[in-house]
C-alpha cells in the first residue's frame, strides 16, 4: 500500500497524529507509573515497555496505569488488570512458578555447577600435589618485598 | 560421565531444533487475547454525527459487532464497503458499532462524509475504550453476544462479506 | 542482463564452494595434502564470484533496474545514492547476497595470508570453511535469490526501509555487524580443522586467535554502533533494549571474548584446549542462531527482517553444525590432552577460568531468555514475553562479576599468588575505589552536585537508593579499582626499564607496550570496556526525565537544562517530507542552543510508512547528553509535545570504540623481528605463542 504523500502535512492526514498523555501525577505516584509501566509490553509495538515505547496507542495503555494509579489500586490489581486482556505476554517480567522456573534458575544453577566444577579441580589438584609432596610453586626463601616481588611478576609475565 | 555428556549434548540440541521448528507458522507479533468468553467492557462514548453518549449497556439483549479503525489505516479504509453491506444484511438482528481510535474528529468526518456510512460510528479520544477491549492493532472486529459475552474478535481486515456472515452465526443464535 | 550475470556469478560461486568443500575435507582427512592448491583455487573463485555478484547488484541499483527483483523491492528513484547503495543490504535477499561478499572476502584473505604456512590444518580447515560458504551460496542461489526476473518491470520502487534512511549510522552498522558474524566461520574452520586433524599445536594457535579478534572487534563495534543508531534515531532515549536481535548480536560476543581469554591459559598451561575449541565452535554456532533470529521471521523485534522461507533451511544447518560440533568434540576431544592442572582458583588462570564461566553463564542467560517464550509456547501453548526487566535482573549481578575479575585477574600471577603481594597490591586499587563511592554516594545525597540532577532529600535519597542506584555507585566503585589496576599493570614495565636502564618514561612505556603487545592492546581493550559499563550506569541510574505539551515560547525543566519551544517548520526533502519543533536548549549557565529545522526534533513522513518516523535531537556533550524528542505537535493551536532526558555519561559507550579499535590494532599487530629475538632469547618451546 503506497500512499501518496498529502499535501497539507501539519493536519496530518493520511498518518497515525500522535496523541498526548495524561498529565502526570505526582511525583510518587508517577515514579509507581513509570516502574510499572516498564514492566508491560506495549500492545502495538514490538517488545517495547509502555513506558519506553513512543507509540500513542503506548501512552493510551501508559495512561491506562496512571488511571488505576489514581485509584490507588495495588500492583496486583494493575498487573492483573492487563493480564485479564492480553495473558502474561503482557509482563516483560516472565513469572516465577512452573515452567518458568528454568528461566530464573537455570542460569544460577550453570553457574553453581561451573564453581563447584573449579573449585573441586583445584582441590584435587592441590590434594594430588600434597600427597606427591610436590614442593609449593613458590619458591621458598627470604620473603621479597612486596613491591619488589610485584615487580618480579610482571617481570615473569613479559618474559614468558 | 564421559559418555552421558554428548548424549545431554544431543537432547538439548534436539530440544532447541524442536522448539525452534514448532516456532514456524506461528506470528511473532500475533497478540494474545483473553477477553474472549467474558463479558464486554461497557463504555460511554459519543456518537461522531450527533454528540450523543453511547453506552454498551443500551444495547443489551442484541447481538453487537464492534469494529475499532481509524482513518490513517488503509486496510481499514478497504474493509469500510464489506462492513457497510454486512450492516444492510444483519441491520435487523443486530447492532453495529465503528470505534475511531488514534485519530482525530475532522478526519473521520471528512472520510465518513467522502465514503458514505449507515451504522453509528463513535469517537474514543483517549483510546480508554480500546485499552479495555485489549486492542493490538487496526482494524479488530469483535463480535458480541446477547448476553454481552464477547465471543471472539477479528484482528484483520474483513475482505469479504462471506467472513463476516461466518461469525455472525455465532452471536445471532 | 544484470538478473541473468548476478545469479550466474552465484551458481558459479556455489560450484566453488562446494568444489572446495568437498576436495579439502575429502583429501584432508586421507592426508593427501598436494591438492592444497586446488582448494585455494577454488577458493579463490568463489571469493571472485560472490563480490563480483555483488557489484552488480550494486551495478543494477543505481541503474534502477527495476526487472531485478531486489531493486523492485528496495530501490526507488527517489532515494539519495548513498541509501541506494546502502540498500543492498537494507532487506533479506541483498544482505544475504551481502553475506556471500563478506564470506568470500575472509576466505580470500585468510588463504592469502596463510598460502605457504599450516599445511597440515589447511585443506581441511579450509574445507569447513568453504562448507560454511557452499550453504550460504546455496542459500543466496535458492530460498533468498536476489536475483529473480520481474516480467514486467515497474518505473520505480517503494525505496528501502524508512528506518534505515533517517541516519549516517545504518550505514556502517549492519557491515559492521556483518564482518563480525561472517569472520566467525574463520575461527570455526580453524578450530574445526584441528579438531578433525586430532591436535592442535602452538603454531595453528595464533591463527586461530588473530582471526576470532578480526571479527570479535568488528562484532564490538557493530553492537555499538548499532546502540548508538538506536540512541540516534528510535527517540526513546535507550540504546539497549533486550530485543531478540540485539542479543543475537550480544552472544557470539560473549563466547569471542570468553575465548580470547581462555585461549591465555591454553598458551600458557597447555590446558583447557577443548574448551577453548569448544568456545570457538560455539561462537560460530551463535551466530548462525543469530542470524536464523534475525531472518527466520520467527522473533519479534524491531531489528528483523520481514517473513521468509529461509528459516526451515537455515533451521537444517543449525541442527547439522550443532550435530557436527558435538561429535566432533565427542571424538576426537580426547586427542587434545591438557598438559597442566588447574592449582588453585587464586591465580591467573583461575581468575579466567571463573571469568569464562560468567561468560558462559551470561550467553546462556541471554540465550535461554530469548528462546523461552518460543519453549513455553512449544510446549505449553502459552505467550509470554521476556524483556528488559528480566535481563537486567540477571545481567547486572553477572555484569559486575565481570567488571570485578577485569580488575582481579591482571592483580593475580599464574600458578600461585603469595598472599602477602596480593593484599600489598590490592590494597591501593581497592581503596580508591572505595573513595569513588564516596562523591557518587553524596552527589546522591545532595551534598556535591557536578553532574546536576541530584535529589536534595533524604526521601529522595532513600528512594534513589532503592531505585538501583546502590548498583550504579558500586559499579563507579569497581570501575576505579579496575581503571587503576589496568593503568598499574600498563606503566610498571615502563617503570621497571626506567628504573633499570635509566630510559625516558615515553621511551620506556613504547619499549615495554611494544614487547607484550597482546597483553598491553588487552588493557586498552580494557580501558575502554570499563569506560562503556561506566556509561551505561550512570546513563541508566542518574538519568533525568521529563514530559511536557509546550505553547510557542514556553520552556520546560529536565535537570539542570530547560528547553525552550520556539514554533514548528517543516520541510521537503527528495524521499521524505518532515515536521520539526524548532527549540532552543538553555543550559545551567544559560547558554543557549538553537536547533532548528532540520537539527531539531523532528517527525518524517515516508512514502512507504504509515506512521511518522520520528527523529531526536540529541545535544552531544562530553559528560552528558540532552535527548529531545518530539512526542507530538498540533499544527493548529502551535503546540508540541516533548520527552526530553538529560544522560550522563552515556556518550562515552560510543567514544570507547577507538579504545577498543586501538586495543586490539595493538594486539594484532604482527610482531616480526621481535618475535625472532624473542625465540633466540629463550629458546623455551612456547615462548613464541607466549607474546607475539
Amino acid at each position: 500500500m503506497t500512499f501518496a504523500l498529502l499535501v497539507s502535512l501539519l493536519l496530518g492526514q493520511g498518518y497515525a497524529p500522535q496523541r498526548q498523555g495524561l498529565d502526570p501525577l505526582e511525583a510518587e505516584k508517577e515514579a509507581r507509573v513509570m516502574r510499572l509501566g516498564k514492566q508491560l509490553r506495549c500492545a502495538v509495538c514490538q517488545g517495547v515497555s509502555i513506558a519506553d515505547s513512543p507509540a500513542s496507542m503506548a501512552r493510551a495503555q501508559l495512561d491506562k496505569v496512571r488511571e488505576l494509579v489514581a485509584e490507588n489500586k495495588s500492583d496486583e490489581e494493575i498487573y492483573a488488570y492487563f493480564i485479564e486482556r492480553y495473558g502474561e505476554w503482557v509482563l516483560l517480567q516472565p513469572t516465577t512458578g512452573g515452567l518458568n522456573s528454568v528461566l530464573w534458575l537455570g542460569p544460577v544453577a550453570l553457574l553453581g555447577v561451573g564453581l563447584i566444577i573449579i573449585v573441586m579441580q583445584s582441590k584435587r589438584r592441590a590434594a594430588a600435589s600434597a600427597a606427591a609432596g610436590a614442593p609449593a610453586t613458590t619458591p621458598a626463601g627470604p620473603a621479597p618485598t612486596s613491591d619488589d616481588a610485584l615487580l618480579a611478576q610482571v617481570r615473569a609475565d613479559l618474559e614468558q | 560421565m564421559k559418555r552421558l555428556g554428548p548424549i545431554i549434548a544431543l537432547a538439548v540440541i534436539g530440544l532447541l531444533i524442536f522448539v525452534l521448528f514448532k516456532a514456524f507458522g506461528t506470528d511473532p507479533h500475533e497478540v494474545p487475547f483473553l477477553l474472549n468468553g467474558k463479558a464486554a467492557p461497557n463504555f460511554k462514548i459519543k456518537r461522531l454525527d450527533n454528540d450523543q453518549e453511547v453506552t454498551l449497556d443500551q444495547f443489551k439483549g442484541r447481538p453487537i459487532v464492534l469494529n475499532f479503525w481509524a482513518t490513517w489505516c488503509g486496510p481499514c479504509k478497504a474493509e469500510h464497503p464489506v462492513l457497510e453491506y454486512a450492516w444492510k444484511k444483519y441491520e435487523k438482528d443486530a447492532v453495529f458499532l465503528g470505534i475511531v481510535f488514534e485519530d482525530n474528529e475532522q478526519n473521520t468526518k471528512r472520510f465518513l462524509a467522502e465514503n458514505g456510512w449507515t451504522f453509528p460510528q463513535l469517537f474514543d479520544p483517549k483510546s480508554t475504550v480500546a485499552v479495555d477491549y485489549g486492542v493490538s492493532g487496526v482494524p479488530e472486529t469483535y463480535f458480541i453476544t446477547r448476553e454481552g459475552i464477547i465471543q471472539g474478535k477479528v484482528a484483520a481486515p474483513f475482505s469479504h462479506p462471506m467472513q463476516i456472515d461466518a461469525r455472525m452465526k455465532g452471536i445471532l443464535q | 542482463m544484470n538478473s541473468t550475470l548476478g545469479y550466474g556469478l552465484v551458481l558459479l560461486g556455489l560450484g566453488f564452494a562446494a568444489f572446495a568443500a568437498v576436495v579439502g575435507l575429502v583429501t584432508g582427512m586421507t592426508r593427501r595434502e598436494n591438492a592444497l592448491p586446488w582448494v585455494q583455487r577454488a577458493v579463490y573463485g568463489f571469493a571472485g564470484s560472490m563480490i563480483l555478484s555483488n557489484l552488480v547488484m550494486v551495478k543494477a541499483l543505481l541503474e534502477h533496474d527495476f526487472s531485478v527483483k531486489y531493486v523492485s523491492q528496495v530501490g526507488s528513484k527517489a532515494t539519495p545514492t548513498i541509501f541506494t547503495i546502502v540498500s543492498l543490504w537494507s532487506a533479506l535477499e541483498g544482505s544475504i547476497l551481502f553475506w556471500g561478499a563478506i564470506m568470500g572476502a575472509y576466505l580470500l584473505a585468510f588463504t592469502l595470508t596463510y598460502r605457504r604456512e599450516h599445511g597440515r590444518y589447511m585443506q581441511l580447515s579450509l574445507g569447513v570453511m568453504a562448507a560454511v560458504a557452499t550453504f550460504f551460496a546455496f542459500l543466496i542461489a535458492g530460498p533468498a535469490n536476489p536475483w529473480g526476473v520481474v516480467p514486467n518491470p515497474l518505473s520505480d520502487g517503494p525505496g528501502p526501509n524508512p528506518l534505515l534512511q533517517n541516519h549516517v549510522l545504518m550505514i556502517i552498522h549492519p557491515p559492521m555487524l556483518y564482518l563480525g558474524y561472517v569472520g566467525m566461520t574463520v575461527p570455526f574452520g580453524i578450530a574445526a580443522g584441528a579438531l578433525l586433524r586430532g591436535e592442535l599445536g602452538d603454531a595453528w594457535l595464533v591463527p586461530l586467535r588473530k582471526w576470532t579478534l578480526v571479527p570479535w572487534l568488528f562484532l564490538s563495534v557493530g553492537i555499538i554502533l548499532g546502540s548508538w543508531w538506536a540512541y540516534a534515531v528510535l527517540g526513546w532515549g535507550g540504546y539497549w533494549a533486550w530485543d531478540p536481535v540485539e542479543n543475537a548480536s550480544f552472544m557470539p560476543w560473549l563466547t569471542a571474548t570468553a575465548f580470547m581469554h581462555s585461549t591465555m591459559v591454553l598458551e600458557r598451561k597447555k590446558s583447557l584446549k577443548l574448551w577453548t575449541i569448544a568456545l570457538a565452535l560455539g561462537s560460530f554456532v551463535l551466530t548462525i542462531i543469530g542470524t536464523f533470529m534475525t531472518r527466520s521471521g520467527v522473533f519479534n523485534s524491531v531489528h528483523s527482517f520481514t517473513q521468509s522461507d529461509i528459516g526451515p533451511t537455515f533451521l537444517v544447518f543449525i541442527a547439522v553444525v550443532l550435530v557436527f560440533c558435538v561429535l566432533l568434540l565427542t571424538v576426537r576431544g580426547h586427542l587434545l590432552v591438557a598438559e597442566s592442572h588447574l592449582e588453585t582458583v587464586v591465580s591467573r588462570e583461575g581468575s579466567i577460568l571463573v571469568n569464562n564461566l560468567v561468560f558462559v553463564a551470561l550467553t546462556f542467560t541471554v540465550l535461554l531468555g530469548t528462546l523461552f517464550p518460543l519453549v513455553t509456547e512449544a510446549l505449553q501453548n502459552k505467550k509470554i514475553s521476556v524483556g528488559e526487566p528480566y535481563f537486567n535482573t540477571m545481567a547486572l549481578p553477572l555484569g559486575l562479576l565481570m567488571l570485578f575479575l577485569m580488575g582481579v585477574g591482571p592483580m593475580l600471577p599464574w600458578g600461585k599468588a603469595d598472599p602477602k603481594v596480593l593484599k600489598q597490591q590490592f590494597l591501593i586499587p581497592g581503596g580508591l575505589g572505595v573513595l569513588t563511592l564516596l562523591p557518587v554516594v553524596l552527589w546522591r545525597y545532595g551534598a556535591w552536585e557536578p553532574l546536576g540532577g541530584g535529589e536534595k532529600t533524604f526521601g529522595g535519597f532513600a528512594s534513589a537508593m532503592r531505585s538501583g542506584d546502590v548498583m550504579a555507585a558500586i559499579t563507579f566503585g569497581v570501575g576505579t579499582f579496575v581503571t587503576v589496576v589496568t593503568l598499574r599493570e600498563m606503566f610498571l614495565p615502563a617503570q621497571q626499564r626506567m628504573a633499570e636502564s635509566k630510559e625516558s618514561l615515553f621511551t620506556a612505556f613504547v619499549a615495554s607496550a611494544s614487547r607484550a603487545r597482546r597483553r598491553f592492546g588487552g588493557y586498552v581493550v580494557h580501558l575502554g570496556i570499563v569506560a562503556i559499563i561506566l556509561a551505561v550506569a550512570a546513563s541508566s541510574a542518574y538519568k533525568v526525565a521529563a514530559e511536557r505539551t509546550l505553547k510557542a515560547g514556553e520552556a520546560m525543566k529536565v535537570g539542570d537544562y530547560s528547553v525552550r519551544f520556539d514554533g514548528l517548520a517543516n520541510g521537503k526533502e527528495p524521499h521524505r517530507e518532515w515536521v520539526a519543533a524548532n527549540i532552543t536548549v538553555i543550559g545551567p549557565g544559560g547558554e543557549e542552543r538553537r536547533h532548528i529545522g532540520a537539527d531539531a526534533p523532528r517527525m518524517n513522513y515516508y512514502e512507504r510508512s504509515n506512521d511518522p518516523i520520528g527523529s531526536p535531537l540529541v545535544q552531544e556533550m562530553v559528560w552528558r547528553d540532552v535527548y529531545v524528542s518530539l512526542r507530538t505537535y498540533d499544527g493548529k493551536a502551535q503546540t508540541a509535545t516533548f520527552n526530553a532526558w538529560v544522560f550522563p555519561l552515556v556518550g562515552w559507550i560510543w567514544y570507547a570504540i577507538p579504545l577498543l579499535v586501538l586495543g586490539t590494532l595493538i594486539a594484532l599487530w604482527p610482531q616480526r623481528k621481535t618475535a625472532a629475538a624473542v625465540k633466540a632469547e629463550a629458546p623455551a618451546p612456547n615462548a613464541a605463542t607466549g607474546t607475539t
